[in-house]
């Protein structure tokens, strides 16, 4: 009798815990929260005072977990076991989350500091009708160069540091380049003088091409220790998402006079990657409420000036930018002007021909 | 002459092997209490990276995460890997014979093989039952090869002695529970002590598996660390390193001293 | 029979847990070598698709696969060579060193191997000792990120691995089987090869086997040390699953991994046998 009781009782409450997340969403109300929060990012990309601000404003607790690539979230997000809140993919990688039904419409009547987005930011290609999304920062992909290590006071502009044996050899450079297929292959795609988006598979078999006769000058794949490989000396160069580099900058200006002028980012004249990051809820979140409320917190305009300040990316709040020290705003590097801006690309979802480049990128890498 | 010098040449070895297997040891160890953050200059002895660390929210919970799944698998795989082990050694027909052979199975696979598996299973399992990866699947993976070590650890101290012993009990009317409890299991003891403590460490220490499937907030120790690892050389790194290391250490004694004085692992 | 039923459900769960647990998921990787990557990176079953082996042709999946292997080969052979004389070194030892240094041996077997690769990594980049060392003899610079320090750093893992299982079956050889050989005139070279080499074979195999297949499907330590431009079938496989979102092929390289493992496993029970012999 007892043991039948139990079972019944427990179906009821698997019953009732497989509610959909959209019917959860029309139940929160601004600021409410309903459980921890299960946050997977990038590394280092939220400031953390400002995640245990979250934490002890709303009574709640924030697990992070982290990926160093789009493709990783991706893979996370589609096996279905993972219950993550909040995930901040990149621009194309979200036009194929939302092809594959990974993502929940966000209730915007959860978020009203969204007022403080920049217009330019919303309605993109990647959510033309803005309903999944959430812009969060935006960046370039470009070179930096310890100046100091290489003995010289400036470089030429261009891809041709990476990809050309002449100048290489001239400068003496060691460096390592992004894990990412999509970046590495859009960087010799720009240098040859095509688009980072090019279906022809003949020009993608060219950049591999191109990244092959490279190797011999690769120190390392890598996506997240750039830029402590670049302090401890085993590079003098790298590849990498310009926040990145400025953080390392900063970290610097207490050992150099000017940091500025022993490194530099460069953002080559042939182009390249401009990327915009957005904050999204998978389809199957669990803390709905807590996740919402978490965006919304994340608009406000001084938490997100705060944020910009500390991984000196550029972001897409509005309002927040009136608050952030006019010296970074200044800053070329961190926010290029329209006309280097006009000269980069966003990475584009291109349906099947995606695979070319994983596999074309992954031939070149492994060859040796 | 050639005696001398074989001798010698096999004393130098010795000491070449500790050398290398405990000088990066020691280093580590040194410089997490290094003032600097770079290693090639030593600025002053500080605690200050041990101090970082206990504030590390991140850490702790997985520390803990690590700790409760270690201990759950552990006690699961000496439940199910004595049990197993029982079977192979008092069954002797077809089915267990083949047993023998597979039990090695789980211990030789390499952990990335195993980890795509279980990942492959659990995504499988989640289309007909509400499964999130978390500490749960983490549990039962680590046990699914944790029991191996032990069935083929505690089935080492099986031998002729222990069966004659256990057949003169039944003999004397002892039923089987008597004879498990009075003979068979103080007997293997020193085997089921050294199965806890390695059954614990395997599972603290396992990466792989448990990178492909914990979920977020049930992330365990290594995993972490091994993110950290990935980024960079800091002392913080050292730090936790050399912590890990000390606790492996304490276990590891354990291991050895009531494994008994035969040196048998 | 009372006593063999009750053996036999002594058994059961824990062979009931590995079946569901370990054998059935063993079985999904295979039906996965079946599936195709669809161009978001899902997999999809609609037919039987062969694509996989397709792409380890394609993707010159060869040349990982025999890296892998050669690796494994030279880290088993630096292991055995090291290996082999400090357990007959350690035998050789009165008791109080004995212990003492199958203490000193055990602590690395069982401490974390992420701290000791770590270690390791410390050691070879720009600033490290070893780098150091060797730039007095070659040109170096940084040994990190290059194959040698991967080698080397599964070496550095391995080595107690090898030489544990060695010791014990050289434990095994009583002194009395070597004090006959010597009595039988025969000289040191042949004591050694005939009686005490021959009689630690299982424990060489033993070592050999617990190498030479963790090293084949060494995924840690290629990361940390190779910097993911060097392609081991470990990381491939991690990639496959990870980001390239391809299981299928990843399914296939892990079922690669485990013929070998198989025929490894294979090979040691067959000198098990000739042991008893």
């Amino acid at each position: 009798m007892k043991k039948s009781l139990l079972i019944l009782l427990v179906l009821i409450m698997v019953a009732c815990s497989t509610g959909s997340s959209e019917e959860a969403a029309a139940d929160c109300t601004v600021g409410s929260v309903n459980g921890d929060l299960n946050l997977y990012n990038w590394a280092e990309y939220i400031d953390p005072d400002l995640v245990s601000e979250f934490e002890e404003t709303y009574g709640v607790s924030v697990y992070e977990d982290f990926y160093t690539s789009n493709e990783e979230a991706r893979t996370k997000l589609q096996t279905g076991v993972n219950a993550y809140d909040i995930v901040v993919p990149s621009d194309y990688m979200i036009s194929q989350l939302i092809e594959d039904g990974l993502l929940l419409e966000l209730n915007f009547d959860l978020l009203p500091n969204f007022s403080n987005i920049d217009p330019d930011y919303t309605y993109l290609g990647y959510d033309p009708e803005n309903i999944y999304t959430v812009p969060y920062f935006w960046g370039t992909t470009g070179f930096g160069v310890n100046l100091d290590a290489l003995g010289v006071e400036e470089v030429p502009n261009t891809w041709g540091l990476v990809f050309d044996k002449a100048l290489r050899d001239q400068y003496g450079l060691k460096f390592t380049l992004l894990d990412d297929s999509r970046e590495v292959l859009g960087a010799a795609l720009k240098y040859l003088g095509y688009s980072l988006n090019t279906t022809d598979e003949a020009q993608i078999q060219e950049a591999a091409d191109l990244v092959k006769e490279t190797q011999e000058a690769i120190v390392a794949y890598d996506s997240d220790q750039f830029e402590d490989l670049i302090i401890s000396g085993e590079i003098n160069a790298a590849h990498g998402w310009s926040g990145d580099f400025f953080a390392l900058f900063y970290e610097l200006e207490d050992q150099y006079e000017d940091v500025y002028s022993s490194f530099v980012y460069l953002i080559p004249e042939e182009g390249g990657v401009r990327w915009t990051d957005a904050m999204v809820i998978p389809s199957n979140a669990s803390s709905v409420c807590t996740a919402h409320t978490f965006l919304n917190f994340m608009m406000d305009a001084e938490k997100a000036a705060q944020n910009a300040e500390w991984n000196a990316y550029a972001t897409a709040n509005l309002a927040a930018k009136a608050l952030i020290d006019p010296e970074m705003l200044a800053d070329e590097s961190i926010y290029p002007t329209a006309e280097v801006v006009a000269n980069l690309e966003f990475i584009a979802d291109l349906g099947d021909v995606n695979e070319v480049y994983e596999n074309k990128f992954f031939e070149a890498k492994s060859s040796s | 002459m050639n005696v001398i010098n074989r001798k010698l040449g096999l004393k130098l070895n010795y000491f070449f092997v500790l050398l290398f297997i405990y000088l990066p040891i020691f280093l580590m160890i040194a410089l997490s209490f290094n003032e600097s953050k770079y290693f090639n200059q030593w600025t002053g002895f500080t605690f200050k990276w041990y101090q970082q660390l206990f504030e590390n929210q991140n850490l702790i919970s997985a520390f803990n995460n690590s700790v409760i799944v270690a201990l759950s698998s552990t006690i699961l795989s000496i439940i199910l890997g004595f049990g197993i082990a029982l079977f192979m050694f008092r069954v002797k027909n077809k089915f267990s014979k083949t047993i023998e052979k597979f039990i090695y199975v789980p211990i030789v696979i390499p952990d990335v093989t195993m980890a795509a598996m279980m990942l492959v299973f659990f995504v499988f399992l989640s289309n007909f039952i509400d499964l999130k990866l978390g500490t749960l699947t983490t549990i039962i993976s680590h046990t699914a090869f944790n029991i191996s070590f032990v069935a083929v650890l505690i089935g080492s101290k099986f031998t002729r002695k222990l069966k004659v012993l256990e057949e003169a009990a039944s003999d004397l009317y002892a039923n089987n529970f008597q004879v498990i409890k009075h003979i068979t299991l103080p007997f293997v003891m020193p085997a089921i002590y050294a199965s806890v403590i390695l059954s614990f460490i395997l599972s603290f220490d396992e990466v792989v598996i448990s990178m492909f499937v914990t979920g977020p907030g049930s992330t365990t120790l290594p995993v972490y660390v091994f993110s950290m690892i990935k980024k960079g050389i800091t002392p913080v790194v050292n730090s936790i390193s050399s912590l890990m290391l000390i606790f492996s250490l304490i276990l590891v004694s354990g291991v050895l001293v009531l494994s008994g004085k035969d040196g048998k692992i | 029979m009372k006593i063999s039923k009750f053996n036999n459900l002594l058994g059961l769960p824990g062979v009931v847990f590995l079946t569901i647990f370990f054998l059935t998921p063993s079985l999904f990787i295979f039906s996965y070598i079946f599936g195709t990557r669809t161009p978001t990176g899902k997999t999809s079953f609609d037919k039987i698709y062969f694509d996989s082996f397709q792409q380890i042709l394609d993707f010159n999946v060869l040349p990982i696969i025999i890296k892998s292997f050669n690796t494994a080969v030279i880290v088993t052979i630096l292991c055995l060579l090291f290996g082999y004389p400090f357990a007959y070194q350690i035998r050789k030892f009165s008791n109080k060193y004995k212990y003492f240094s199958l203490f000193l041996i055990s602590i690395p077997f069982l401490t974390n191997f992420l701290a000791r690769t770590y270690a390791w990594k410390i050691l070879v980049s720009k600033n490290g000792l070893l780098t150091k060392l060797l730039s007095i003899f070659t040109d170096t610079e940084s040994l990190l990120f290059t194959d040698f320090a991967v080698i080397l750093g599964m070496v550095y893992v391995y080595l107690p691995f090898m030489i544990l299982p060695i010791f014990s079956s050289l434990e095994n050889i009583e002194d009395s089987l070597l004090e006959s050989a010597r009595d039988l005139y025969a000289n040191p070279f042949k004591t050694f090869y005939y009686v005490t080499f021959k009689l630690s074979l299982p424990g060489v195999i033993a070592g050999i086997v617990l190498t030479f297949i963790p090293s084949l499907g060494a995924y840690i330590i290629p990361q940390i040390l190779g910097g993911s431009k060097a392609m081991y079938l470990g990381n491939f496989t991690v990639l496959q699953y990870i980001q390239a979102s391809n299981w299928p092929l990843g399914s296939l390289v892990s079922l690669i991994i485990l013929i070998f493992m198989a025929i490894a496993i294979n090979i040691l029970f067959k000198f098990e046998g000739q042991k008893n012999l």
